[in-house]
């Protein structure tokens, strides 16, 4: 069989902006892939998957910086040596988010303009464009512009970028998550009737990868481990293990001695988004749901089932059509309370860390707030000490934007932990960082008896953590029974 | 093989463009968004100059010639404003190119020095205060130019357009939009430079 | 929250050729500002009104008004003063409120801003952005150009749903409360455009990755997928409206 892709000692080093000197990421790795098959490449959040593949695709370090060397061959090219531009026939990637890779205002444009580049003409541009718009079904979207797709829609786009290009080496970044049982299945069957050589990046196994597969890797402690599927999977599986959980949650795992109060309820409460273009109707409705206090609920459902849109009401970012959501007043007794008031209340974990860092350094990030509230200086300071150690952020000197992705999730909780609100909203969290990082924040929350309530796509994850796990399906809110019972 | 990628992300033909249409992005959503209610004549302040001069600052007088004007332009357009459209191209362009030909890449890479700093050295200390004053001095020209160049050419063109005694009753209000727009689009460039050093490798 | 100026629809104003009508919009506001009269300024300025109702329908045809509103008040209230010859209209007391000079120009200056207002509204309000664009890349317009107006509107959604989530963050950060407009708000904006730019910033690497991997930057000859229609019907436009340019500048003279 021949070689599509082959790694020889490659070390690669992101460059650094902070004091410390930053760590390789990869050191002597190795690995070969054969042509026209499919690979899967595991690796844990921050070990280097997303960098791997932008190294395939000569982008990297082109574009990020950092030193690099050894040898990568792609489909015959040396990729180190050759400019991006240059690879279009060679290696396609799909990103793992779509919003950082679509550039064109308009579907149609977005899928020709790779095209353009190759030269074609007309007719050949009409033929690849005709027939990857009916095979992704974007036939009704063609001239939309592409902000306005769901997460699903935009994926679909990409691919059919991917494919009207046709390039020898396929890539695709966690491309398996944000599609859909059955577009899983048309992806996968296109990837092995095409006969290119396709490797999928994934951080979560999937049942489909065992049909269709050839060989599976890990990327892991700097290194490309290539072996079989149970090697693979259990270098992947040592952090993931459910089971193990419940150990590292004492707080969670012993039985209740809180009294069990709302903190919040919701009571008919109903909500549209004003003018939505889509042509959707979309209503969120809850008629009753408590969240009670030292208690962790989980939001559980696909996209665009009301999840976020009910996280909104309850921090008061946007405010109920009908209906009322209450919070204890004085004396205990629950009350109306207005959109102000539930945004001192409940404390908001965006999915992305990014929106709120605004500082030069992590002490300055976590000093904010408590400055604001007019706590003296020395104390703030000492504050913004324990609680960076709390959350794993020692050096308080570094610079937030520069840090790595789990760092700067680490400082994001930590700065709403500072807030010290009665109720928290984990927004997906769990997506991009260590399973057990996560545990270890959800911990320190529920430890201060803060009432939490996460949204996840991870069934499993809300079954083994929550008390309550609400299903939310069209707008519609359902309870179902939570780990505590078992 | 070994290579250092970081010296020549910025001279990049896709690097420039997308940095281009980023910041074009940026200065039509800042025009459009983010108005302040002091002005007389429209009855707000728009932020775009801030955006204008923060990329004149950051990326250069070439980035803030096309991205001032575009994304102004555009603005105008998405807004019904279109006739304005061809005359925000130019007099926002030439106000980015000109702040940023004044300042040049010294302003951006200086605001990185003074923070990296450690204040152990008293003569060092009196050295970067000095050229401070120094830098202030040439941004505070970058913006008055700027200014001139926005306020003047504006009060030309409504004077064709539609007379003297209109285009006048909108100086003074150019001129506190201007003005925000210089001290924002300051205090920006010194916040992100803090809070992002890699920034202060983009100017071109 | 961001809507493009174009309403589609299939008058013929819709139907003509994107090129031939960007012409005329250039010939049209020429014309404005030729001295021919106002008689004609406000004839031609006419035709373009009446011309926005098949464009953009009654019910649009008529909101360039409402922007136009104010500085139609201000060029009334601010024009007059500056005129003191001709014959005298109004006064009050001493002063000279009103000539027949000043009249004559603040009827004119109404006219030319009104007519300059609508060539405009005519022209986005029936050519959707990317033929503007096409339109443009045909009068020579660089590549690289077109580029950039392409993906800024691409951006500007992006950006905007940016800065909603980030001034969503800052405030249940405490660090930025809506609806109070004073010095409070503004210093709690410095934050919010801060975290904004850096995140822009921080896409750029990214989204220029994605550019040279769809072959951006290669010295390979780009082609063209969308192209304005041309052929017979690009020609006929092109000469109603080299006839209509000569028609609307020679008029005047004629009549005269």
């Amino acid at each position: 069989m021949n070689t599509a892709v082959s790694v020889k000692d490659l070390q690669f080093t992101y460059p650094s902006y902070s004091s410390a000197k930053s760590k390789p990421l990869f050191i002597d790795l190795e690995g070969v892939f054969h042509q026209g098959i499919i690979h899967v490449v595991f690796g844990r959040p921050e070990s280097g998957k997303t960098t791997f593949g932008r190294l395939l695709a000569g982008l990297v370090p082109a574009f990020t910086g950092g030193n690099v060397s050894g040898s990568v061959l792609v489909d015959a090219v040396q990729v180190l040596e050759t400019r991006g531009c240059h690879l279009l026939e060679h290696v396609g990637l799909v990103f793992q988010d779509p919003d950082e890779q679509i550039l064109m205002a308009q579907v149609e444009d977005e899928i020709v303009f790779p095209l353009e580049s190759m030269s074609l003409n007309r007719p050949q541009m009409h033929e690849r464009l005709e027939a990857e718009v009916s095979f992704w079904d974007l036939d009704d979207l063609r001239s939309s512009n592409p902000g306005d797709l769901s997460g699903g829609e935009k994926k679909r786009l990409l691919l059919a970028v991917l494919c009207a290009v046709n390039p020898a080496v396929w890539i695709l970044d966690e491309t398996f998550e944000e599609l859909d049982e059955q577009w899983r299945e048309v992806l996968i069957k296109r990837a092995v009737e095409s006969g290119r050589t396709v490797i999928i990046l994934a951080s979560k196994h999937i049942p489909l990868y065992d049909l269709y597969v050839s060989t599976w890797s890990i990327i892991d402690n700097n290194q490309l481990y290539q072996g079989p599927r149970e090697e693979a999977l259990q270098k992947l599986g040592d952090n993931w293990e459910y089971k193990k959980i419940h150990p590292s949650l004492p707080y969670i795992s012993g039985d209740s001695q809180y009294q069990r109060e709302p903190v919040i309820s919701i009571r008919h409460l109903s909500f549209s988004y004003p003018g939505s273009k889509s042509g959707s109707d979309f209503t969120l409705y809850v008629d009753n749901l408590d969240i009670y206090s030292g208690q962790i609920t989980a939001f559980y459902g696909p996209n665009g089932s009301g999840k976020s849109t009910l996280s909104k009401l309850l921090c008061g970012l946007i405010s109920p059509e009908r209906g009322e959501i209450l919070i204890p007043g004085k004396g205990g007794r629950l009350r109306h309370a207005a959109p102000g008031a539930l945004q001192r209340y409940t404390g908001y974990l965006f999915q992305n860390p990014d929106y709120q860092i605004f500082l030069p350094t992590i002490k300055d990030e976590l000093m904010y707030s408590l400055l604001q509230a007019g706590i003296e200086k020395s104390d703030a300071r000492a504050q913004a000490a324990t609680c960076g150690e709390l959350f794993g952020l020692y050096n308080l000197k570094d610079t937030p934007a520069t840090m790595s992705y789990g760092s700067r999730k680490r400082l994001q909780a930590a700065v709403c932990y500072q807030l010290d609100r009665i109720c928290t909203i984990f927004d997906e969290a769990d997506s991009g960082i260590l399973l057990a990082e996560y545990i270890r924040i959800i911990d320190l929350f529920v430890k201060r008896e803060s009432s939490l309530i996460i949204i996840t796509h991870d069934l499993r994850l809300a079954e083994k953590l929550a008390d309550t796990v609400v299903q939310f399906q069209d707008g519609r809110a359902r309870k179902v029974e939570g780990r505590r019972k078992s | 093989m070994t290579s250092n990628g970081s010296n020549n992300i910025s001279t990049s033909p896709a690097y420039r463009i997308v940095s281009i249409s980023v910041l074009t992005a940026v200065t039509a959503v800042f025009t459009l968004l983010i108005r302040i209610p002091i002005a007389p004549t429209r009855g707000y302040i728009n932020l775009g100059d801030v955006a204008i001069f923060f990329t004149a600052f950051t990326f250069g007088p070439i980035t803030a010639l096309i991205s001032g004007g575009l994304g102004t332009a555009i603005a105008d357009l998405l807004s019904g404003y279109a006739q304005w459209a061809p005359i925000s191209l130019v007099i926002h362009g030439l106000q980015g190119l000109a702040a940023g030909l004044i300042v040049r890449k010294h302003l951006i890479k200086f605001q990185r020095i003074q923070f990296q700093q450690n204040s152990d050295n008293a003569a060092e200390i009196d050295e970067y205060r000095e050229k401070g004053v120094r830098k202030m001095l040439i941004s505070l020209t970058a913006g008055l130019v700027g200014t001139i160049i926005m306020v003047g050419l504006y009060f030309l063109s409504g004077a064709a357009l539609y007379g003297i005694g209109p285009a006048a009753f909108e100086v003074p209000g150019n001129i506190i939009q201007c003005v925000v727009g210089f001290v924002g689009g300051y205090m920006l460039t010194r916040a992100v430079v803090k809070a992002y050093p890699p920034v202060s490798d983009l100017f071109l | 929250m961001i809507e493009s100026s174009y309403h589609e629809g299939d008058s013929f104003v819709h139907a003509f050729d994107p090129r031939a009508k960007l012409l005329l919009l250039i010939t049209g506001i020429t014309t404005l500002f030729l001295p021919f009269g106002v008689e004609f300024s406000a004839a031609y300025t006419g035709v373009f009104i009446l011309l926005a109702i098949p464009a953009a329908g009654f019910r649009h045809a008529f909101s360039p008004f409402k922007l136009l509103l104010p500085l139609i008040i201000l060029i009334i209230l601010l024009t007059p003063p500056f005129f003191k010859e001709g014959e005298v209209l109004i006064t009050y007391r001493n002063w000279i409120l009103l000539t027949e000079a000043g009249l004559m120009r603040t009827i004119v200056l109404i006219i030319r801003f009104t007519g300059i207002t609508y060539a405009f509204f005519l022209f986005f309000t029936s050519t959707p952005l990317n033929q503007v664009v096409l339109t443009l890349r045909w009068y020579g317009l660089p590549l690289n150009a077109a580029l950039i107006v392409s993906m800024s509107f691409r951006f500007i959604p992006y950006i905007t749903t940016t800065y909603h989530h980030v001034s969503d963050a800052h405030k249940l950060r405490g660090s930025y409360q809506t609806g109070m407009w004073g010095w409070s708000h503004i210093r709690g904006l410095l934050p919010v455009l801060t975290s904004v730019l850096i995140k822009s910033v921080k896409t750029i690497p990214v989204m220029a990755m994605s550019l040279e991997s769809r072959g951006f930057g290669s010295n390979r000859k780009r082609t063209s997928y969308q192209r304005l229609r041309g052929g017979r019907i690009l020609f006929t436009h092109f000469i109603f409206s080299v006839m209509i340019s000569l028609i609307i500048i020679a008029l005047p003279y004629v009549v005269a």
